[in-house]
């Protein structure tokens, strides 16, 4: 699964002006870029780099004017050595090709003016004509220093605007001021004024934060005065989650509800897009006159889309949820409270925001260990990502649970699958260690990150962000794996065979190309079909569900083609009339998929990010190695333990 | 205590290098132990101890301290966490050591009832590592110290607001250690932390006492 799209070289249409938007981290930028452009951007990945950021476009409520957003990502400065920086410093440039900025939107936090007016004289040194966007002013009103817009305007050389992206505050002010920056010629007058009221470029930190201090005296009207009681408050609930037990109890706490809590609440909707795809299979299939086409229609392109989309809630939670833990200031004191745990194994706090990404998804993951700033241990996280369980996973993850589970409490769905995360996390851990202590030796590095205030999260930014993951979750869903699903329909159903179900299945290319690698998987009870599936989850894992869809659809004929995917992966049976999935090949199953490496595209953004192929080659043959030998100890012990063979 | 028992525990000076310091350098007073791998520099609790073993010197005797490690250790951080110091042992301060004046207005120390890490006097700054404040002690910070960092740290934490002589208060003491610098709160690992030195402001609600430091 890919992250986001590629920012297309000529931008958007013609004569749209652009404006790049710049702030720090936890300024409010995102919140504002939201308010501003909602449901019409895009996430991107910036042209020959990693750092996503997204793309939108903004009209004004009058219509008068369609502006292109481009959401940079936040960065403390524009001079340090982050690909963040690089990312803005390029791009305000003009060096990144296809989205030269035509005006710039610098957010700063007016809460935090000191800090942000640093890093706003850094990008107004750059020749395009720029707005200032005071954000967070709804907060900024309430606390004793008073900041005049008016004066920091004169201060800084450009106009500034104060807004709230939360409450959508000045933003009709702030489309005003955009419209001008990007409509009337800018003069060059303009830019000296400006460049003459800023510290230079090669200014020193101490210089800039002098220059700071002097422009915030200036346009405040009193001096901040910290809240002491509400900051001790703080200080002790920040105590106690970067606590070094309190604080991984409250974290394994929080991941607990979270699991539990998709587990729960995406079922109905699962359920829903189950029983949907199946009637919609079943019209076709009645209005169609029996033969090729209405096969293809009903078994490979339906029950392939519906096998993948009914894993869309899961995925839509996670993200909405992680987004609104994020967004409260949580994971932040989350790192801290990981960074010791995490230091066992060689990696720091740092690698923990990789590694928690990547149980969406590995790309983004490995992607994002950019921010790491040890090369070892940047190495060392990369390679283990793809054990982090990914939303790939789930629904492999649900319907191998969802047939053990069968029969079981209630309870036994959610400990099976808090295991599986578990599992993941651990093997990935444990190698990160064994890397460290071979390959990859040397030091954890030390941890500095910002604590982004107690807030409550923003219920619209979650849903924009869920909306773009889903968006590209779709996106996926209905290219690469639909055209898999075809392919594996054809390899199942050609060549015809005559006789029933079955016979078909044991005599199409699926059924020879199981049947040719089967002694491979015997040893951990797959027979031919689950050989085909595993197979074919090589370059997708999730790809399995819908393939075993597939077959069994082709496998169990017509009279239950009323169940749901689950069901009827679940009642598949082997050549000898025994179900595919018992338990201990259930669990086997499951503990491969928890730990294989079954993702191409992960695999190549593991060539790309460490420039050999050494490295993806490692992570190939290890995690096959660590998957087919834990999965063949759990099919022994299983078996022991049920008395089965 | 052994000679390869710390004396100073924030930088883990022993008492073997003590001596030997004395011995090469010899110190005329207490105070240019402090030369010694920064001794006594740190929270300041073995301040009267190195007084000790300076005095002990100056009067040709071995000097060498009585009290057991693990005591000493265990005195000093109830200082540490009370910011008074337990009633030493009889023993373990040398009585006869000289009150001497000198060391008390040219030393950058002070003695040990009369001072707590942060109550310092302001004309005679001491720095100290970010991870001995206590939770809400302000400081200012010391960036011409911050060459022991990795280049990268050290540009990340200028970029975070970090910059020579701002103001931090301490809002979580130890590691990891939380610190705010005007809105912002920084979360820095305490192998940085420890890195970073700064000077106590004397009169921040922390030094003298806050009810929640002493609850």
């Amino acid at each position: 699964m890919t992250s986001g799209t590629t920012v297309p070289g000529a931008g958007g249409r013609d004569g749209i002006p652009r404006i790049a938007v710049l702030g720090n981290p936890n300024t409010g930028k995102t919140t504002l870029f939201n308010r501003l452009c909602g449901m019409r951007a895009r996430t991107a990945n910036f042209p020959g780099s990693t750092v996503e950021g997204r793309i939108g476009t903004h009209r004004a409520p009058d219509g008068r004017a369609e502006l292109q957003l481009v959401d940079l990502p936040g960065t403390y400065s524009l001079t340090i050595d982050m690909p963040e920086a690089r990312v803005c410093r390029d791009c305000l440039s003009g060096s990144l090709d296809g989205i030269e900025p035509n005006a710039m939107l610098v957010v700063v936090d007016a809460t935090n003016l000191r800090r942000n007016l640093q890093f706003a004289a850094q990008v107004l040194l750059h020749r395009h004509p720029a707005v200032v966007a005071l954000n967070m002013w709804d907060v900024a009103r309430t606390r004793t220093s008073r900041v005049d817009p008016a004066e920091l305007a004169r201060r800084l050389g450009c106009p500034v605007v104060p807004v709230s992206g939360r409450s959508g505050e000045g933003v009709a002010a702030l489309d005003v001021a955009l419209d001008t920056v990007t409509t009337l010629p800018f003069e060059s007058d303009a830019l000296i004024a400006r460049l003459q009221k800023l510290p230079p470029a090669e200014a020193t930190p101490a210089a800039l934060a002098a220059w700071s201090a002097n422009v915030v005296r200036a346009a405040t009207t009193e001096t901040a005065a910290i809240d002491e009681d509400h900051g001790a408050l703080i200080d002790r609930i920040d105590a106690a989650l970067t606590h070094p037990l309190l604080g991984i109890g409250v974290f394994l706490a929080i991941m607990a509800a979270l699991f539990a809590a998709i587990f729960l609440v995406a079922s109905v909707p699962m359920d829903l897009i189950d029983f949907l795809f199946g009637r919609v299979a079943d019209g076709v299939r009645a209005a169609l006159p029996n033969g090729i086409i209405a096969d293809l229609l009903a078994d490979g392109v339906l029950r392939g889309i519906g096998g993948v989309l009914v894993f869309l809630p899961q995925i839509c939670l996670l993200f909405f949820l992680v987004s609104l833990l994020e967004d409260s200031g949580y994971l932040a004191r989350a790192a801290f409270a990981v960074d010791r745990v995490m230091r066992r194994f060689g990696l720091s706090g740092l690698s923990f925001v990789p590694l928690l990404s990547s149980h969406a998804c590995a790309l983004p993951g490995i992607m994002s260990t950019r921010l790491i700033r040890d090369d070892r241990e940047r190495l060392a996280t990369i390679l283990v990502a793809p054990f982090m369980s990914c939303s790939a996973r789930l629904p492999v993850y649900v319907l191998l649970i969802g047939i053990l589970s069968i029969g079981k409490p209630a309870w036994f769905a959610g400990v099976a699958f808090a295991g599986c995360y578990a599992l993941g996390a651990a093997a990935g851990l444990f190698s990160a260690l064994i890397a460290r202590r071979t390959i990859l030796r040397g030091p954890a590095r030390a941890l500095v990150l910002e604590l982004p205030p107690y807030r409550r999260p923003s219920i619209r930014n979650a849903a924009l962000v869920t909306w773009d993951r889903a968006n590209v979750f779709i996106r996926n869903a209905g290219t690469t794996i639909l055209a898999i699903s075809i392919v594996m329909w054809w390899l199942s159903a050609f060549p015809r065979v005559n006789g029933d179900a079955h016979a078909q299945q044991a005599g199409s290319f699926a059924g020879q190309i199981g049947d040719a690698l089967q002694p491979v998987f015997a040893p951990l009870g797959f027979d031919s079909q689950l050989t085909v599936g595993v197979m074919t989850s090589f370059m997708a894992r999730e790809v399995f569900v819908s393939t075993m869809g597939v077959l069994a659809g082709a496998g169990s004929g017509a009279d239950v083609s009323d169940q749901g995917v689950l069901e009827q992966v679940a009642t598949m049976a082997r050549t000898d009339g025994t179900p595919v999935f018992n338990t201990a090949t259930s669990a086997a199953a499951l503990v491969f998929f928890v730990l294989a490496m079954q993702c191409l595209p992960t695999l190549a953004v593991t060539r790309r990010e460490t420039g050999s192929w050494k490295w993806p080659a490692l992570q190939l043959g290890w995690m096959t190695i660590v998957a087919y030998g834990a999965a063949f100890i759990t099919y022994t012990v299983v078996c022991m333990a049920t008395g089965v063979h | 205590m052994n000679p390869d028992d710390h004396v100073c525990l924030c930088f883990r000076v022993s008492q073997r290098k003590l001596v030997n310091f004395m011995e090469r350098e010899r110190p005329r007073v207490a105070s240019q132990l402090s030369e010694c791998l920064g001794a006594g520099t740190g929270c300041q609790w073995c301040v009267p101890f190195l007084r000790k073993l300076h005095a002990q010197w100056e009067r040709g005797e071995v000097p060498q301290l009585t009290v057991a490690p693990a005591e000493y250790a265990a005195r000093r951080s109830q200082y540490r966490s009370s910011g008074i110091r337990p009633d030493p042992a009889p023993s373990e301060i040398d009585a006869s050591a000289p009150s001497d004046v000198a060391v008390e207005t040219e030393s950058q120390y002070h003695s040990g009832r009369e001072s707590m890490p942060g109550r310092t006097d302001p004309s005679q700054p001491v720095r100290v590592p970010l991870t001995q404040l206590r939770r809400g002690q302000r400081a200012i910070v010391d960036c011409s110290e911050l060459t022991d960092l990795p280049e990268g740290d050290r540009c990340l934490l200028h970029a975070m607001g970090m910059h020579h002589e701002c103001e931090v208060r301490v809002c979580r003491p130890g590691t990891p250690c939380i610190v705010q610098i005007d809105n912002t709160r920084l979360g820095i690992s305490g192998d940085v932390a420890r890195k970073i030195f700064v000077t106590p402001i004397a009169d921040s609600p922390g030094s003298s006492g806050a009810p929640e430091t002493r609850a």
